[in-house]
Order: C-alpha cells, then sequence, then structure tokens
C-alpha cells in the first residue's frame, strides 16, 4: 500500500472527517445536524466512487447509495418539522424532556 | 390491540430489513439492510403528536444515521485498510446497539415509546447489529474493542439503574446490562449468542408486557398498585427475578451455560465483571418487585383500565417458571 495509491482517497476523506466533526459539535439548531448529515453522506459518495474504481467493479451501487441517503434526508427533514411542531423551534436546548 | 395497515407494512419492511441485513454476503448489502431497519423503525415509534415521541425519534435517528454512515464509509475502505476499517465498523456497530460507552442515546430514546415499542427496540434492533459485530471476530483489535464495551457496559448498566425511577429507563439500564452478557457470548461462537438472545428476549418482553397490561411507567405507580390482582403481582416478581438471572426461573439459563463456556475459555476477568453486574441490577429488580407487596397505600375508589389479558398470566408464569427443564430435553436425546 504505496503511499500514491492513497492519493485519490486524501480529499473525500478530509471531506468525511469534517462532516463527522461538524455533526457532533452542534449546539444550536438541528437543521445544521442534518445539513452536516447530507455533507457526510456527500464524502462517503465520493470515497465509495473511488474505493468500487480501485477495485475495479462498476459503480453501480453508488446510485442505490445515493438513493438510500436521500431517503435519509428526506426522513430527517420530516423529523425536523415533527420537533417543530411539538417544540416550537428546532434548538437543541430546548430538547430536555427525556432527560436522565 | 389494533395494527393500522401502515403499521402492518413497517412491521413487515423492519423484520425484512433485519433478515436482509444479516443475510447479505457482502458490507453493502448489511448496511442496506440497516438502512431498511432504521427507515421502517421511525415511523413506528411516533404514533403521538406529543414531544416525548417527537423527541425520541429524533434522538434515535440522528444517532442511528450516524452509524449507518460510518458503516458505509468503513465496508468502502474495506479493502484498502484491512486492519483499520473492521475498528471503525465495530465501534459504528456499538454506536447502533447502544453499548457502552455509545450508550448515552438509549436511556432517553426508551423513555419517549410506549412498552411495546420498547420491546422492539430491546429485542429485534438488537439482532442485525450484533450478528454482524460476529463477523469481525476475527481481528485482534476488535476483540480488543469488545472487551473493554463488555466491562464498560456490565458497569454502567449495573450503576446507571440505581438511581432511576422510570422503569422504561430502568430497562434500557438493564438491557445494557444483558448486551454486554450477549456481546460477550457473541467472542465464544454465535450458538452461544442466538441461546441467550432466545432467552433474553422473551425474558425483556414478558416484563414490559406486564408492564404494558396494567399501564405502568413510574415505581409509585407500582407501590400505589393495591387495586391489581395478586397474580399479576407475583408474575412480576417472578418476571423480574427471571430477568436478574436467579436460578430457580429461566434467566437462569443463558448465565449458567455463559458462565460455563466463560470458565472453559479462561475469560475470567469480565466473567467477574460480569457476574458482580448482575447482582448490582439485581438490586433494583427486587427494589420493584418487593415494593409491590411489601408496601401499603391508599386504596383509590377508581380503578385503572385493564387491557384484555385472558392467556397471558398463565402463558409468561410458565416461560418463567419452567424454562429451566430444558437442558433435561437435551440430556435424553
Amino acid at each position: 500500500m504505496s503511499i500514491l495509491s492513497l492519493m485519490f482517497i486524501f480529499v473525500p476523506l478530509i471531506v468525511v472527517f469534517c462532516g463527522l466533526w461538524n455533526f457532533v459539535s452542534n449546539r444550536k439548531h438541528l437543521l445544521s445536524v442534518l445539513l452536516s448529515l447530507e455533507f457526510i453522506m456527500l464524502g462517503i459518495f465520493w470515497v465509495m466512487v473511488i474505493c468500487l474504481a480501485k477495485v475495479g467493479i462498476e459503480a453501480y451501487f453508488t446510485l442505490f447509495f445515493l438513493t438510500m441517503a436521500a431517503c435519509e434526508g428526506a426522513l430527517g427533514l420530516s423529523l425536523l418539522i415533527s420537533i417543530v411542531r411539538t417544540h416550537g423551534n428546532d434548538c437543541f436546548s430546548s430538547f430536555s424532556t427525556l432527560q436522565c | 390491540m389494533l395494527i393500522s395497515p401502515s403499521q402492518l407494512m413497517f412491521i413487515l419492511t423492519l423484520i425484512s430489513g433485519t433478515i436482509l441485513s444479516i443475510s447479505s454476503t457482502s458490507w453493502f448489502g448489511a448496511w442496506a439492510g440497516l438502512e431498511l431497519n432504521l427507515l421502517s423503525f421511525i415511523p413506528l415509534i411516533i404514533t403521538k403528536n406529543n414531544q416525548y415521541s417527537s423527541e425520541s425519534a429524533l434522538k434515535y435517528f440522528l444517532v442511528q444515521a450516524l452509524g449507518s454512515a460510518i458503516i458505509i464509509f468503513s465496508a468502502s475502505i474495506m479493502l484498502i485498510s484491512p486492519s483499520f476499517a473492521p475498528l471503525c465498523l465495530a465501534l459504528a456497530l456499538l454506536l447502533k446497539l447502544g453499548a457502552a460507552p455509545f450508550h448515552f442515546w438509549f436511556p432517553q430514546v426508551m423513555e419517549g415509546m410506549n412498552w411495546i415499542q420498547s420491546i422492539v427496540l430491546m429485542t429485534i434492533q438488537k439482532i442485525a447489529p450484533m450478528l454482524l459485530l460476529s463477523y469481525l471476530t476475527f481481528n485482534y483489535l476488535v476483540t480488543t474493542i469488545l472487551f473493554y464495551a463488555i466491562i464498560l457496559s456490565a458497569i454502567i448498566g449495573a450503576v446507571g439503574g440505581i438511581n432511576q425511577t422510570l422503569l422504561r429507563k430502568i430497562m434500557a439500564f438493564s438491557s445494557i446490562n444483558h448486551m454486554a452478557w450477549m456481546l460477550s457470548a457473541i467472542l465464544i461462537s454465535e450458538n452461544m449468542w442466538t441461546m441467550y438472545f432466545l432467552f433474553y428476549s422473551l425474558m425483556s418482553s414478558s416484563v414490559a408486557l406486564i408492564f404494558h397490561f396494567q399501564q405502568i411507567f413510574h415505581f409509585s405507580q407500582i407501590t400505589s398498585n393495591n387495586a391489581s390482582p395478586l397474580p399479576n403481582k407475583i408474575l412480576m416478581l417472578l418476571s423480574l427475578l427471571s430477568l436478574g438471572g436467579l436460578p430457580p426461573f429461566t434467566g437462569f439459563f443463558p448465565k449458567w451455560i455463559l458462565i460455563q463456556e466463560m470458565t472453559s475459555s479462561y475469560f475470567f476477568m469480565p466473567l467477574l465483571v460480569l457476574l458482580a453486574s448482575t447482582l448490582i441490577s439485581l438490586y433494583y429488580y427486587l427494589r420493584i418487585s418487593i415494593s409491590a407487596f411489601v408496601l401499603f397505600s391508599p386504596k383509590l375508589k377508581w380503578s385503572s383500565p385493564h387491557r384484555s389479558q385472558s392467556l397471558f398470566t398463565p402463558l409468561m408464569a410458565f416461560i418463567n417458571l419452567f424454562g429451566l427443564f430444558i437442558p433435561s430435553v437435551f440430556i435424553m436425546f
């Protein structure tokens, strides 16, 4: 595993890492968490295209992955709507009814 | 208990997602099954339009979506770095399970669901991640991670439930504790895990169903439970002691087999922690079950509505009392 073979994965790895960092470090709004989730999915899509091309498989699965990521994004948004309907806003500081 | 057609469809896709996940030949298929599982479980949780269920569904979705993203990422880079990717995958699967140190979402999510949904969360949602974890135990780093997850889950499941009065949170911590036992069963063999999981799902669903039929959610509802008939209270005692793993009851059988296998594998250190944590968790089961008999409270004039439970009490009593005769079946053949 030489360094040159990692050349293509370097940037999408940074994309995934930045998306993960942003996902876990949001304090204010739920919408930014969902946005970072979509960013993670985009980075993973890039990683998946590269890794499947390295192995030599055609990238049919990436289309399926993109479909599922879009479904998840739609589900996240509908959950955001449900949260706004019941809590009034999407701020994390109001999610305290279930505290341990 | 009426099931609407959409709930039926989601239950079917939930189970088919789990089966797809555990019977796939690659990690991509496993991820697809886990996603199907998540997408079908969320509509089953949001039944009421109040703060509890929407917040619980949101927290469940965020945690599981993060776990799925890390799983598909590790699956993609599995051929590039065969030593790091299984580690990442194992951590993501532990996050999806709710094992310590990734357990913080589990009591909160369980608090926002009613008992039937909690049963699904405790039993069916654990099948796919645990079986996927059992595909990773060839890697030394993964077994080390599992070792620490076992010890942490046992301690946190035992100690975390002591200060709880809400029954769903107590069952959540008990589930974390039993998950430590199940993870150690995975390290031994898959049949061990299957046996422990079957017994655990029977025990915990019998406890949760008792609470569901009486619609009990808080410890004070147990202590002021004079109106409930005596067989129900005795059944609560039997089921809780069985869940804690006391010998004449069914719940002792999986722990017995697992203790035997762990000692023959020289796996003493986690076994010691697991046994001590089971003792501590037995304390809060006993606290619940004895309070129903010992404490007297003013009798109310009205009675809570009883759901139909014609065959339920004898069936649960049979399962909890006579499960320990199962080894004798194997001796005969």
